[in-house]
C-alpha cells in the first residue's frame, strides 16, 4: 500500500512537472516573432507586406521589392483609399473605373477563423430574430430557441417555459422541409448588433444543412443542396454590406466555401495547406480580389483569387521559430513530453498531452538516468529499484526529480541519503 | 470502530465543520440573491443573453471557497494529530494503520461531501426555476472543477501535514499547489467539460498520497 502511495505521488509530480517546467521554460526563452501582414496589390497584382522587425516596419513584396510607407499604401488604393485621398495621392480611376468611394468601402470586408471558433462550447440557445420588421434596427425577441429530438423549441425566459403554439408551427415548417432532429449545429450571428438579419442555418441529424429564419411571425425555412462528399465542420456567418453571401462553410477535409446570398451556391474559395484544428485563417476580399491567409506557427501562406475565385497567385513565408536555435535542441532534450491544460487551440478547456517533436529527448532522459546510478553509488544505497529506473528512463527530468523528492520508504538510511541530495 | 472514530472527529472539528458549512450556505443563498437581483433590474431574457453569449460568469467568486474549506478541514484534522505525535495512539489500537489512516480522510471526506453537496445542491436547484436546462448543465460543468479542486485540495494538505522533513514539506507544497492550480484555471462558462474525467481520475488517485507521508512519519525517517 505504501508503496502505491508512492508511486502515485510520483506520477502526480511528474505530471505536475510535465504541465510546468516546459511553460516556464517558454515564458523565459520564447522570443518574438515577426509576422508580415500580407496583402494583395490591386495595381500590381503581387503580393505585399509589412513586417515590424526590432522596432522598424518593413514594407516589401513577393517580388523583393522594397517600398516606403506611401509607397506601400499606393500599392493598395482599395484598402488605404483614406490616407490616399487626404495626401492627395488617391488615382483617379481603378481597374479602369473612375474611382466611387462608396463603392470601394462597400465592397471590402474581412474576417478572421481561429481554432478556438470552430472548437467551443456551443451557446445551445438562440434568439431568432424578425428579419422583416419593417424597423431599421433590429429588435430581441422575447424567447430562445433550442433545436432537440422533439423539434424545435422556443423558450420564454419571463416564465422559463416552452410557448407552445409558436414550437410546434416552427416545428411542423422544418419537419416539411425535411429536418431531422436534433440539430447538430447551429450557426447564426445571435446579436442585434448586425447590419441585416439572415437567421440561421442549421445542420441536422443527418447532416443536411437548412436555412430558417423568421419573417413577419413566420417561419422561412429551405433545405441547402450539398454537392456529394460534403461534410461541415464549421459555418461562420457574416452581415457584410455587398450582401454577396451568407457566410462562410468550412468541410471536414478542410475545404473553404462562400455559401452565395439567395441563389444558395456553393463556391469553393481556393485555400491550400489549411488544418482548421490548429491554423489562423483570415479572408478578406475588395472590389479587384479575394485573398486567404493561412497563418501556422511557422509559416505563413497567402492565396489570392479573382472576384470569381479563381486562384491567382500563391505567396509562402517561413516563420523564424519562437525558440532560438540552441534552446530548441536543449528544450527536446529535457522534456521528453509535456502536458498541455487549457484552451491552447480550442475555446474548450482540455488537458492533454504532448509528445514528442523528434527522438532527442532520449539523449536527456538517458542522462537522468546516467545522473540518477551516480547519486545512486556514490551514496551507496543497497537496493535498485528496477521501477524506478523505468519511470527515469521513460519520463526522463521529470521521474528523475519525481524519485528523488519522494524516495522509497522502507530504509532509513536510503532515504536520509535522498535527502541530503535533494539538498 | 468506524462510529467511534466518526465521534472522535466530530468532537476535535466540529466548530470549523460548522463554520464552513455556513459558508458554503451563505455562497449558494448569495448565487440565488445575485441571479434574482440581476433578473430583477435586467429581465430574465438579457440575463440569458449575457449568460449565453457574453460569458457573463455568476458563478465567479464561488471558485475559492471549496479549496479554502478542503484545505482548512484537512489541516483541523491532522495538525493537531501530527502535533506531539498523538496519532501514534491511534496507530497503537489494533487495526492496521494504512486502513485507519483511510478511514480518517474518509471521515474527512463525507465532512467535506456533505458541505459540498448542500453547496452545489442548493445553487443548483435554485436556479432550475429561472434558467433553461442548458445553462444549468454549464453552471455544474464550470463549478465542478472547482469542487473536485477542494476534494483535491483536502488530500494533498493531508498529505502535506504528515510531512515533517522542512525541506522536503516545502517542494511538496510548490507541486501540490501547482497540481491544484489545474483545477483553477480560467476558462470560460462550460469550457471545463472535457478536462473533467481526467480531473476526476487524478482526484481520486490522491485519496492514497498521505499513506506515504504518514508511513514516513510514523517510521520516524528522517527524524
Amino acid at each position: 500500500m505504501i508503496k502505491v502511495s508512492r508511486y502515485i505521488l510520483i506520477l502526480l509530480t511528474i505530471f505536475t512537472l510535465s504541465a510546468f517546467l516546459p511553460d516556464f521554460f517558454l515564458t523565459v526563452f520564447e522570443r518574438h516573432v515577426p509576422v508580415p501582414f500580407v496583402m494583395y496589390s490591386s495595381v500590381s497584382h503581387h503580393f505585399v507586406m509589412r513586417k515590424a522587425i526590432d522596432g522598424k516596419t518593413l514594407y516589401y513584396d513577393s517580388e523583393g521589392t522594397q517600398f516606403n510607407r506611401s509607397q506601400y499604401e499606393q500599392q493598395l488604393p482599395l484598402f488605404h483609399f483614406r490616407q490616399l485621398m487626404t495626401d492627395g495621392l488617391m488615382p483617379d480611376s481603378i481597374l479602369g473605373k473612375p474611382v466611387d468611394v462608396f463603392e470601394i468601402n462597400n465592397a471590402n470586408f474581412f474576417s478572421r477563423i481561429t481554432p478556438s471558433d470552430i472548437d467551443a462550447p456551443q451557446p445551445g440557445l438562440y434568439p431568432l430574430f424578425e428579419s422583416e420588421s419593417g424597423r431599421v434596427a433590429l429588435e430581441k425577441p422575447d424567447d430562445y430557441f433550442r433545436i432537440n429530438s422533439k423539434g424545435i423549441q422556443f423558450i420564454d425566459p419571463a416564465s422559463n417555459g416552452i410557448k407552445p403554439g409558436k414550437s410546434e408551427l416552427f416545428t411542423k415548417v422544418l419537419i416539411d422541409k425535411g429536418m431531422t432532429f436534433p440539430a447538430k449545429m447551429i450557426a447564426g450571428i445571435p446579436t442585434i448588433r448586425k447590419k441585416y438579419d439572415q437567421g440561421y442555418f442549421i445542420v441536422d441529424r443527418k447532416g443536411h444543412l437548412f436555412h430558417l429564419k423568421m419573417e413577419k411571425g413566420l417561419p422561412y425555412c429551405v433545405q441547402i443542396p450539398l454537392p456529394e462528399d460534403f461534410h461541415i465542420l464549421h459555418i461562420d456567418c457574416t452581415d457584410f454590406s455587398n450582401r454577396e453571401f451568407y457566410g462562410y462553410i468550412i468541410t471536414t477535409d478542410n475545404r473553404v466555401f462562400v455559401l452565395e446570398t439567395d441563389t444558395y451556391k456553393m463556391i469553393n474559395w481556393p485555400v491550400k495547406n489549411y488544418n482548421p484544428k490548429t491554423d489562423k485563417l483570415s479572408l478578406r476580399g475588395n472590389l479587384d480580389s479575394r485573398l486567404a491567409i493561412v497563418d501556422k506557427p511557422e509559416d505563413v501562406y497567402a492565396y489570392a483569387s479573382n472576384r470569381q475565385y479563381s486562384l491567382q497567385n500563391e505567396f509562402h513565408e517561413k516563420l523564424k521559430h519562437n525558440l532560438s536555435h540552441g534552446t530548441r535542441i536543449v528544450n527536446q532534450i529535457l522534456f521528453p513530453f509535456r502536458i498541455e491544460s487549457g484552451p491552447t487551440t480550442s475555446g474548450f478547456h482540455r488537458i492533454m498531452i504532448q509528445l514528442p517533436e523528434n527522438i532527442l529527448f532520449i539523449i536527456g532522459n538517458l542522462f537522468f538516468l546516467l545522473l540518477y546510478l551516480v547519486i545512486f553509488f556514490t551514496r551507496k544505497r543497497k537496493r535498485l529499484v528496477i521501477a524506478e529506473l523505468a519511470i527515469i528512463l521513460l519520463t526522463g527530468l521529470y521521474g528523475f526529480l519525481g524519485v528523488l523528492l519522494l524516495p522509497a520508504a522502507k530504509n532509513n538510511l536510503t532515504a536520509r541519503l535522498s535527502k541530503d541530495s535533494v539538498k | 470502530m468506524l462510529k467511534a472514530l466518526f465521534i472522535k472527529e466530530w468532537i476535535k472539528i466540529r466548530w470549523i465543520l460548522i463554520g464552513f458549512f455556513a459558508v458554503s450556505l451563505f455562497s449558494a443563498a448569495k448565487l440565488l440573491l445575485d441571479i434574482h437581483h440581476q433578473i430583477e433590474l435586467m429581465g430574465a431574457g438579457n440575463l440569458w443573453d449575457i449568460l449565453l453569449f457574453n460569458n457573463f460568469n455568476p458563478y465567479r467568486w464561488m471558485e475559492y471557497v471549496p479549496l479554502v474549506t478542503g484545505i482548512s478541514i484537512a489541516m483541523a484534522q491532522f495538525i493537531p494529530e501530527v502535533q506531539h505525535k498523538r496519532i501514534k495512539l491511534s496507530f497503537h489500537l489494533p487495526v492496521n494503520e494504512n486502513r485507519m489512516l483511510m478511514q480518517l480522510t474518509l471521515m474527512g471526506n463525507l465532512f467535506l461531501l456533505t458541505i459540498f453537496l448542500s453547496e452545489l445542491v442548493i445553487a443548483l436547484v435554485g436556479i432550475t426555476f429561472v434558467l433553461p436546462k442548458k445553462l444549468i448543465l454549464d453552471a455544474l460543468i464550470t463549478l465542478a472543477p472547482w469542487f473536485l479542486g477542494g476534494i483535491t485540495a483536502y488530500h494533498l494538505t493531508t498529505m502535506v501535514v504528515f510531512e515533517f522533513t522542512a525541506i522536503r514539506r516545502l517542494l511538496l507544497i510548490l507541486v501540490a499547489s501547482a497540481f491544484i492550480t489545474l483545477f483553477y484555471q480560467s476558462a470560460t462558462i462550460g469550457a471545463y467539460r472535457p478536462a473533467l474525467p481526467l480531473l476526476a481520475i487524478l482526484t481520486i488517485l490522491t485519496f492514497f498520497t498521505h499513506l506515504y507521508t504518514a508511513y514516513r512519519f510514523r517510521k520516524g525517517i528522517n527524524q
